[in-house]
């Protein structure tokens, strides 16, 4: 109870943030515009704030959300919906029972719509939808794949500005996502918007610190507490031998974004350009940790065999790695089941990846997460609704409570019979403090291991993504220059002597990409 | 079989009765005569088979085995094969899920139309080739093989386009169309092996049929195809197999994605597969998340998919191999 | 045994004589071989129809494509022609295609043998004398049914595909000192797809298989009597029998290597596909550009494989060059005389 109620104050704290953050964000975005456009957003920017700020000092819930919104929706409004009798496609990689169900409380609450929900597997998924859209098929609605390219330079994805910014909700979400224009591609319109958010932890076993005698680090970390811990928590005189760190996500992603506030993508890109001296920072720290000993066998391996005794073996499984880059959902996947907690006593708590430079007490800095990005076709007849369905399958309060009733009732089970949290579970876009606090409830309340969950689910908020989502090019600047180059530096190269060459490179793919699809 | 090895128990007598085993027979036995294979030889061949065969039986074994064990099987690193119980809940789960008994028909409908369109019209085609002369047969039979070089993404889209615009796409006529044409999956090979088979067939057979009166296609049909048993089978089974683990382009032509959930499209066992996989198990996400609590399940469910099949093959097999012997696609 | 090569020798040498008579028979049954062609035409009918629809159609599609820069937009095709840049685009400024080619290609070159040659070696040993011949069939020929679906991908997720104990880094360091890099990353490449490779060979083998069931066994009495050894009787009966396997063998290889989804050159494609400065267009042009190296791979296989012909083969050969070209002489010599007795009339009229 009491964590919980922690939990709300730092939660509405961070409403509040995002109610300045953002209603800045429009004023300096407005005041571009015309006069009448520049007053209308000052105004709007007042009432947010001032409601926020009233409501953390009551400190009730129930009418936080709300009253925000009240207040906003006097100034921003979208236009109303239609009345006829439409059919909607929402094309979509997420999790199948979970999209048949929310298109189903879709319909309850708009009985004229019928939607018409197509889940797909990752496998081949883009080729579909290139097939579908070739053949004037294209999905009203629809996430795609990693690559951002594709669907920009076919003008697949609709331009959703006009209801974008003017939806009052949208002020109270993931502020990063306005505030570095996340699916704008450097364009003043609004492209593509994120459907599912997995903020990525850095987990440490607490049983791991316990046999070695080491304490937990501060919840503030910085990033070289971060190396020094793994340093400390490697023990090669054990048997068998404990290893400070595995990899899932890498720390070239990492870095870049934890090195300063200004990089909002992966690479070091600020907006503008790459920076790939960042790049080559993560890069060579990673590979001198490996050199050195410090990051474990991968499964598969001879080396695991070696440290094991076991061939396939998954570091997650050993319970002698302290700490792992790991994906959010494999958390409520596997680790959050007592076979792990209790029988194996690997018990795992998350960490906010850290920042490598100074921030106060209370502030959240960026860190990298995964935003798999969805839009709205450039050729649907009702765009108005189709961004109304994308939202209530991405980041939509109503959305989300729907899918936190699918989400707590573990009656409700996927093809494989395993309760939907338990299916890749993404956490809410929406900073609204009710699903936020019914989201919480899904993890561990004890009191050993909650003050770690209240502290991730506070500063995980503010999500970088994967450039191949964020930056026209990027793909191909991977698929063609970047292959090899890792491998090179493991092997004995230094990092620093790529990075000139890769920053221009990657600079040019860039270009190119936003010159072929934005004419720029 | 028998004969054999009563012979060989004969020698292992009259060795016992003679115990001055002289070193001309121990060199022998392990090195072998003209006539026979020597131990070490032998030695080594079963040996082969043996280290082959189980790289062979392997994923199958490792399937069997992990689709029976349960939850704290799974986990217990102690247990690596043999489950401690015999679990039959994961197939009784994994069939539900699919929807098994309905599913299995439409995943019949769906392999087994082509399938016997494919026999007839590649059987028709192949005895064309196989049987006539006519100009332009070369450049025919040259296009014939460069369809089946050309790399499959030169044709997908431009394919897939046409077929929504002829209206095809979303029903089993998206599969039975091209089959039809001879242009079904992988239909190329079908027509080679009918084309090498039929070309086997004594002309003077057919000629003497055709003397007696009967037409071209009365004689294809008296004559040539009763001949043809083992390359109807071979093909029959080689198409069966391919349509039925075929799940992408079953997905985006026979159920069609664009009305997937609309009531009576059809689906296949192959194609609810993919449904226990993890929406986030592809490449770009594959991390910790492949090591999958529902593991068991998931062998069960790809078990049940593959075994129609498996159990067809088992029936077929012998027929299979020996018709194999007879058919065309060994050439002469 | 003998029979069968009696037979065989017979049949070249009804074959030389008929083409011998050929000219005369031919003008007899002018009416008849025309309407034979007819009924061929006929039934391949359906196949040639099936092609200009299935096939001719999406292939000048995607030649168009391939000329173009395309955007496929929901409200239709933006299509605006380019000429021949995408491929000159592909050949001189994309440096990782070429490279790229020429990894596959030696990479090709290098696991078709083997492959062939395990496949022969596994067949060879599934026609000898051996107990549980069946089972072993049985177990042998799995893959064909396994193998094309989504089975191999769930067992390679699980990490069930993998050989525990092969250390590949070992190898590749041997080979390092003596052989150039491209070819030492190609080689270690092979033995990391060992079993990938075992598992695709099941329909090479069973090719091999039926065709060594062919061969007497009689053959083999008869070599052994004579003095021969195992290794001479395999150079001189069985490899002699089986060489038209061995072509389609290694033609199959090839394709099937050449289309496999995980062939760099088909994640190439892929790639370039939903690239936004590359897009649909360029790749059907690369798709197009690989389509005419993997047929050059199959055209240079099947040289390799084809050019030694045995003796009967050579004198049938020289006997049609020589029919051909006495048919030719006496095609001249009528046509000399046409144009004389053409002549002749114009001058006597």
């Amino acid at each position: 109870m009491k964590s919980m109620k922690k939990t709300l104050c730092i939660l509405l704290t961070l409403i509040m943030c995002v109610g300045m953050f953002t209603s800045c964000g429009v004023y300096t975005e407005t005041n571009t515009g015309s006069d009448t456009e520049t007053t209308a957003a000052t105004s709007t920017s007042a009432p947010t704030e001032t409601a926020s700020t009233s409501d953390s000092t009551a400190g009730t819930e129930a009418t936080a959300a709300p009253e925000a919104t009240d207040a906003a929706t006097v100034e921003k409004s979208l236009p109303p919906m239609t009345t006829d009798e439409i059919t909607l496609t929402y094309l979509n990689f997420d999790q199948d029972e979970t999209t048949q169900y929310l298109a189903q409380k879709f319909m309850e609450k708009y009985p004229n719509i019928t939607v018409n929900a197509q889940y797909l597997s990752t496998s081949g998924y883009n080729d579909t939808l290139l097939n579908m859209t070739a053949s004037g098929q294209t999905p009203d609605a629809f996430m795609f794949l990693g690559n951002c390219d594709f669907v920009l330079s076919n003008q697949i994805v609709g331009d959703m500005t006009e209801y974008w910014e003017n939806d009052p909700e949208n002020d109270n979400i993931l502020p990063t996502i306005n505030e570095c224009k996340i699916g704008y591609y450097g364009t003043d319109s609004k492209w593509a918007t994120p459907i599912k958010f997995f903020p990525d932890a850095v987990y440490l076993d607490m049983t791991v610190f316990e046999n070695l005698n080491l304490d937990m680090p501060d919840m503030n970390w910085s990033w070289s507490d971060m190396i020094d811990t793994i340093k400390a928590a490697t023990d090669m005189n054990q048997s068998p031998a404990y290893y400070g760190l595995a990899c899932y996500h890498s720390m070239v992603t990492y870095y870049p974004i934890a090195s300063s506030p200004n990089v909002i993508g992966e690479f070091g890109w600020d907006g503008n350009s790459f920076n790939m001296d960042l790049w080559a920072v993560g890069l060579q720290t990673y590979a001198d940790l490996i050199n050195a000993n410090y990051v474990s066998p991968n499964r598969d391996s001879d080396e695991m065999e070696e440290w094991m005794g076991d061939f396939t073996l998954w570091q997650g499984d050993t319970g002698h790695v302290a700490m792992m880059f790991e994906a959010f959902w494999t958390y409520m996947n596997l680790w959050n089941e007592d076979s792990y907690v209790v029988d194996k006593n690997i018990k795992f708590v998350p960490y906010v990846i850290p920042a490598d430079y100074e921030v106060a007490e209370d502030e959240v800095w960026n860190s990298f997460g995964i935003l798999d990005m969805g839009g709205i076709s450039s050729g649907t007849e009702y765009p108005r609704e189709a961004y109304e369905l994308l939202k209530f399958m991405g980041w939509g309060v109503e959305g989300w409570n729907a899918r936190l009733e699918l989400y707590s009732d573990d009656s409700i089970v996927n093809a494989a019979g395993n309760p939907l949290r338990k299916d890749v579970m993404p956490a809410p876009i929406t900073l609204d403090a009710g699903v936020w606090s019914g989201f919480r409830q899904m993890y561990p309340m004890d009191d050993e291991r909650a003050p770690y969950w209240d502290y991730y689910f506070a500063h995980c908020t503010r999500p970088i993504t994967w450039g191949s989502n964020t930056i026209p090019g990027f793909d191909s600047f991977i698929a063609n220059a970047y292959t090899g180059v890792e491998q090179a530096v493991f092997d004995g190269a230094s990092a620093y002597d790529y990075a000139e060459e890769l920053t221009q490179k990657a600079n040019e793919y860039n270009s190119q990409a936003m010159s072929e699809i934005f004419g720029q | 079989m028998k004969g054999k090895s009563q012979a060989q128990l004969d020698r292992l007598k009259r060795y016992l009765s003679h115990p001055s085993v002289n070193k001309e027979k121990i060199r022998k036995f392990f090195l072998g005569s003209k006539e026979k294979n020597g131990f070490i030889k032998q030695l080594i061949v079963y040996g082969l088979l043996i280290c082959i065969g189980f790289v062979y039986l392997y994923p199958m074994l490792y399937m069997v085995s992990k689709s029976m064990m349960d939850l704290d099987d799974l986990l217990d690193t102690s247990i690596s094969w043999i489950p401690s119980t015999f679990n039959v809940s994961n197939f009784t789960q994994a069939a539900t899920a699919m929807n098994y008994v309905k599913t299995l028909f439409q995943s019949i409908l769906v392999a087994g139309l082509p399938t016997l369109l494919n026999v007839t019209v590649c059987s028709v085609i192949g005895y064309g080739f196989a049987r006539f002369e006519f100009r332009g047969k070369k450049i025919m039979m040259g296009l014939l093989i460069f369809s089946f070089i050309l790399p499959p993404q030169i044709t997908m889209m431009p394919t897939y386009v046409m077929f929504s615009d002829y209206g095809l796409v979303g029903t089993l006529k998206a599969f039975l169309i091209p089959s039809l044409f001879g242009q079904g999956l992988k239909c190329q090979i079908f027509i080679l092996i009918f084309y090498q088979f039929f070309r086997q067939v004594p002309k003077v057979l057919i000629e003497a049929a055709q003397i007696d009166g009967a037409g071209y296609f009365k004689s294809f049909l008296r004559i040539a195809l009763p001949s043809a048993a083992p390359a109807i089978l071979t093909v029959f089974l080689f198409s069966l197999v391919w349509y039925w683990n075929e799940s992408y382009l079953t997905e985006l032509y026979v159920t069609g994605i664009a009305n997937k959930t609309q009531m009576g499209s059809l689906s296949t066992l192959v194609v609810q597969l993919k449904n226990f996989a993890t929406s986030y198990s592809s490449a770009q996400y594959t991390g910790g998340v492949t090591q999958n609590n529902n593991e068991s399940i998931q062998m069960a469910a790809t078990l049940l998919s593959i075994l129609p099949v498996l159990i067809m093959y088992f029936i077929l097999q012998r027929n299979f191999v020996e018709s194999i012997d007879r058919t065309g696609i060994t050439g002469e | 045994m003998t029979e069968v090569t009696i037979d065989k020798a017979e049949d070249k040498v009804n074959e030389i004589t008929e083409k011998k008579k050929r000219p005369r028979r031919k003008r007899r049954e002018g009416t008849l071989a025309r309407r034979e062609a007819i009924a061929g035409y006929l039934f391949v009918l359906p196949w040639v129809i099936g092609v200009i629809a299935f096939l001719i159609m999406p292939l000048s599609n995607s030649f168009q494509y391939a000329l173009a820069n395309i955007k496929m937009t929901p409200k239709g095709r933006i299509i605006s022609f380019v000429g021949y840049q995408n491929f000159t685009q592909i050949w001189f400024e994309d440096a990782s295609f070429p490279t790229t080619i020429w990894g596959y290609v030696l990479n090709t070159l290098l696991s078709v043998p083997v492959i062939v040659v395990f496949a022969l070696i596994i067949a060879m040993l599934l026609n000898d004398k051996i107990k549980l011949k069946g089972m072993f069939r049985l177990i042998f020929f799995l893959p064909v049914i396994v193998v094309s679906g989504p089975v191999m991908g769930m067992l390679a997720d699980q990490g069930a595909a993998t050989v525990p104990s092969m250390n590949v880094t070992l190898i590749t360091g041997l080979l390092e000192g003596v052989l150039p890099g491209s070819l030492v990353t190609a080689i270690s490449s092979l033995f990391e797809n060992m079993i990938m490779i075992l598992w695709y060979s099941g329909v090479q083998i069973l090719i091999f298989l039926s065709a060594l069931q062919k061969i007497d066994t009689t053959l083999y009495e008869a070599a052994k009597i004579d003095g021969g050894s195992g290794w001479e009787c395999f150079w001189k009966i069985t490899l002699p029998t089986i060489k038209p396997m061995l072509l389609l063998n290694a033609v199959y290889t090839v394709i099937f290597l050449s289309n496999n989804e995980q062939n760099s050159i088909i994640v190439m494609i892929q790639d370039a596909m939903f690239a936004a400065s590359q897009g649909y267009g360029y790749a059907s042009a690369m798709a197009w550009l690989y389509s005419v190296v993997v047929t050059l791979l199959v055209a240079v296989v099947a040289i390799v494989l084809m050019t030694r012909k045995d003796a009967y083969d050579r004198q049938v050969a020289k006997m049609k060059r020589k029919h051909r070209k006495d048919a030719r002489e006496v095609r001249k010599i009528r046509r000399r005389n046409r144009r004389n007795e053409g002549k002749i009339a114009s001058t006597t009229r």
